[in-house]
């Protein structure tokens, strides 16, 4: 960070303070701007009845970066500015601090259906997604990224695996784009698609829980199809937010033992230098929220702070991005997000029938 | 920047931060202090009630 050359060679002439403080000015200022768009765009309808919450804030933040990112390049200064693009850090406080609004104990007292519904699919489409993925031949890190982001809760759920297996920020900023564009339709088309297989409220609501990625089109798949599914679909959604920490926990320790220098042996020092620390931070936050000593919870400070860190990170992304890594991607990704999409979608009604009609009725 | 100047630079005392200080410890440590500042009330409704 402290080198005045930057990874491409050219020399930059700015003191490196000042490179840090105007490229940190430059986030808060496309984040404040990113902020303006989503407060407008929530306050929408969208065609066909569509509330524009679905269109969440990450989307907006990348699009400003990247448009920095544009003017960055035509004026020459992105790499004069790199050094105060900190995509890591505010990811990772954003995500200690989402730790803070995660009760633990709800998983505890959330409907018995919904703990088993989750058990069983969270671990089925993982892994569904991670072999399809290989057969793919996807990036082992970009692998992690989707299969959290579909089997766990979307956009958090793919910036936690992304921290805890260090993916790259285009890899995060593909998934993340995939998940809320995927989402949007999910919303819309899978009411009207209960409605015409006559499913109950439990059933619809445990299917829409547990099918859509983003927590937001969550509750609009469940408020277009009635108040019983609703509230079903937020606490089958709310049972799989709460193993966010347990799946970071566990790809980090993944990620720690699976590193190359290591040739497959790695001590336990090794393993400690690898693993990301800030999941401890996201568990520990988690249980002093869990214990009532902290409050993190929707509407507090803690969770305002958590949406500004998260937008600082994605606006930094957006000035990241290269499109010469997307490029390196291709369009592998989409076909086995969207495979695996209608694969999460089939098991999910399955279950949710099997579950909340015979076994747990509500 | 002159000759005189590179050699004051290279023989300065580098106040370099501690090892074990990574981002990914910094990470934690800010998020902390933004949780403590809202336990004790400077962050939030009674104090500096920032919003998103």
């Amino acid at each position: 960070m402290g080198n005045s050359r930057s990874h491409t060679g050219k020399v930059s002439s700015w003191p490196l303070g000042a490179r840090i403080m105007v490229g940190l000015a430059l986030v808060v200022g496309l984040a404040i701007t990113a902020w303006a768009i989503t407060q407008w765009i929530y306050k929408q309808t969208l065609p066909f009845n569509i509330p524009g919450k679905v269109l969440e804030y990450p989307l907006w933040a990348l699009l400003v970066g990247l448009l920095g990112n544009l003017v960055l390049k035509l004026l020459n200064l992105k790499e004069t500015l790199r050094p105060g693009i900190r995509t890591e850090l505010f990811l990772k406080i954003g995500l200690v601090l989402l730790g803070a609004g995660i009760n633990l104990a709800l998983i505890a007292k959330a409907a018995g259906g919904a703990i088993l519904q989750t058990l069983v699919i969270m671990p089925t489409v993982f892994f569904f997604s991670w072999w399809l993925g290989r057969k793919f031949g996807l990036d082992e890190k970009l692998r992690a990224v989707m299969s959290t982001a579909v089997s766990v809760c979307g956009v958090s759920a793919a910036i936690a695996a992304a921290g805890s297996v260090s993916a790259k920020k285009e890899q995060v900023s593909y998934i993340t784009t995939l998940v809320i564009l995927v989402a949007l339709p999910m919303m819309v088309l899978t009411p009207l698609l209960a409605g015409a297989m006559h499913l109950s409220d439990p059933v619809a609501g445990a299917w829409f829980g547990g099918n859509i990625d983003t927590t937001a089109a969550v509750v609009g798949a469940g408020t277009i199809y009635s108040e019983g599914a609703q509230n079903i679909a937020a606490i089958v959604k709310s049972t799989q937010n709460t193993l966010i920490g347990l799946v970071a926990f566990l790809l980090a320790l993944w990620a720690a033992s699976h590193d190359p220098q290591t040739h497959g042996k790695p001590s336990g020092k090794v393993i400690w230098d690898r693993f990301p620390k800030f999941v401890l931070g996201f568990v520990l936050a988690s249980i002093l929220f869990s214990l009532g000593v902290i409050d993190g919870g929707k509407g507090t400070a803690i969770d305002a702070l958590k949406n500004w860190a998260f937008t600082l990170a994605f606006v930094c992304m957006g000035l990241e991005f290269s499109i010469r890594e997307v490029r390196k991607m291709g369009w592998r990704p989409v076909i086995v997000f969207l495979i695996v999409t209608i694969f999460n979608s089939l098991v999910g009604l399955g279950l949710a029938y099997l579950i909340f009609t015979w076994l747990m009725p509500i | 920047m002159s000759k005189n100047h590179d050699h004051v630079k290279k023989h300065a005392p580098r106040t370099r931060l501690p090892s074990w200080l990574n981002e990914d410890w910094l990470s934690v440590i800010l998020a902390f202090v933004i949780i403590l500042l809202a336990a004790i009330g400077l962050l939030g409704p009674n104090g500096l009630h920032i919003r998103f």
